[in-house]
């Protein structure tokens, strides 16, 4: 028996429990846009999808671990890459106009 | 052998609550903080520190397979690239001219 | 009280008959993905739109592994954060960049109350959708054709893969005329830009 399917409290297993700590992740997330979409300086939005970024890296790991796919965690794998990627390619772009890559 | 996996669940379940109280704290610092830099620094220790913790839990509850050894990597790429991410977008600010905020300024 | 907290955890067996339900987890993403949708549609400034759409991406590939289609959600990471991010972003170095004031684009009421009422108008048919893992959709109510297709796709195209087989044999037609519009697509760039080659 995995740890997923362990009973927690009142019927409730920890992949249950991991769902929904995907969801307060996926809240916090919904927090951070405030701090993208206001800025007010480009580099304000960068660092909010940086974190939000990792954030969904996060989520998209515990997803993988609650519903037993364990092949999911490729595609966090694949965010996290992408997600360190975007921060300095956009922050060399606001620097270096032109200069991107 | 019970025990161990009581304890597990139990270790799971304090880390995932980790994870998302040390979110909670990077997405109270990048909203509530004073400007760029500050926000730098929340978002390279606090939520670094979040999705360790996360990632951690999801380490614990796949355990021994190639999925765990995998989070693990991920856990430690994550250490290594979100205090540089953070620290390129700091430096990317004070090329662009952005004074670093100090007492008494407004908030921004 | 039972449905507030079968709301709140959902059910993780696709067989259940809770699956219709919507999910914490879902619901959660889905208002992250439509408020980074929104803030995208709005931003006044084109790079924070660039920015915020990578956000909304995130939320859309985190919602395609709940779903549990990995290959969607791997193709949303690497076309829609990665190409395009770094797509427009190119532009935008090749061009300039104007400054606002404002964060928001301000909004045509009549515009947008007629998109509005477009919306309600479409969101009519949903009834007529299947819920996820429903018994009722035609994958399962029809099953002589998914058996028809598995058994009888080498014997008539000689594919192995069924769904390229679909694809490329089955809807060949289709598949052509979409590769028609996608070379269309780039005839024309090459027309606006007086060009020959892309080079």
């Amino acid at each position: 028996m995995s740890v997923v399917d362990a009973a927690l409290v009142a019927g409730y297993t920890v992949g249950d429990f991991l769902l929904l700590a995907a969801a307060g992740f996926t809240v916090l997330a919904i927090g951070m846009l405030y701090r993208a979409v206001k800025g007010p300086t480009m580099q304000d939005r960068v660092l909010a999808v940086n974190v939000l970024g990792t954030n969904t890296v996060v989520i998209l790991a515990i997803l993988s671990a609650a519903l037993s796919e364990p092949t999911f965690l490729d595609i966090a794998l694949v965010y996290a890459l992408l997600n360190f990627l975007m921060a300095i390619a956009i922050s060399k772009f606001t620097v270096e106009r032109g200069g991107v890559l | 052998m019970e025990a161990l996996g009581t304890a597990r669940v139990a270790l799971v379940v304090a880390f995932t609550l980790l994870g998302l109280f040390f979110t909670f704290v990077s997405m109270t610092g990048v909203l509530r903080l004073p400007d760029v830099y500050s926000r730098a620094h929340t978002a390279s220790q606090a939520d670094t520190l979040g999705a360790g913790f996360g990632l951690a839990a999801v380490a614990l509850t796949i355990g021994w397979e190639a999925a765990g050894i995998k989070s693990v990597l991920l856990l430690f790429f994550i250490f290594v690239t979100n205090p540089t991410a953070a620290h390129a977008i700091a430096r990317a600010a004070f090329e662009e001219g952005t004074v670093p905020w100090t007492e008494g300024d407004e908030r921004r | 009280m039972t449905g507030a907290l079968a709301l709140a955890t959902g059910s993780l067996t696709p067989a259940s008959p809770v699956v219709a339900q919507v999910t914490a987890v879902e619901a959660s993403l889905l208002a992250f993905v439509v408020l980074t949708a929104l803030a995208t549609a709005l931003a006044r400034d084109v790079l924070a739109a660039v920015i915020v759409f990578g956000a909304y991406s995130l939320g859309m590939a985190a919602l395609y592994t709940f779903y549990r289609a990995p290959d969607v959600a791997l193709t949303e990471a690497a076309i829609s954060a990665g190409v395009t991010t770094v797509l427009l972003l190119l532009t935008l170095a090749k061009t300039t960049r104007i400054d606002h004031d404002s964060v928001f684009e301000s909004v045509n009421l009549p515009a947008a109350s007629a998109a509005g009422f477009l919306f309600a108008g479409l969101l009519l048919t949903m009834g007529d959708i299947p819920a996820i893992g429903s018994p009722d959709a035609p994958v399962w109510s029809n099953p002589d054709v998914t058996q028809w297709y598995l058994t009888e796709t080498y014997a008539q195209t000689h594919v192995e893969n069924t769904v390229m087989a679909v694809l490329a044999a089955f809807r060949g037609f289709d598949t052509f005329g979409e590769a028609i519009v996608v070379f269309a697509g780039g005839i024309a760039a090459l027309i606006v830009l007086h060009r020959e080659v892309f080079a």
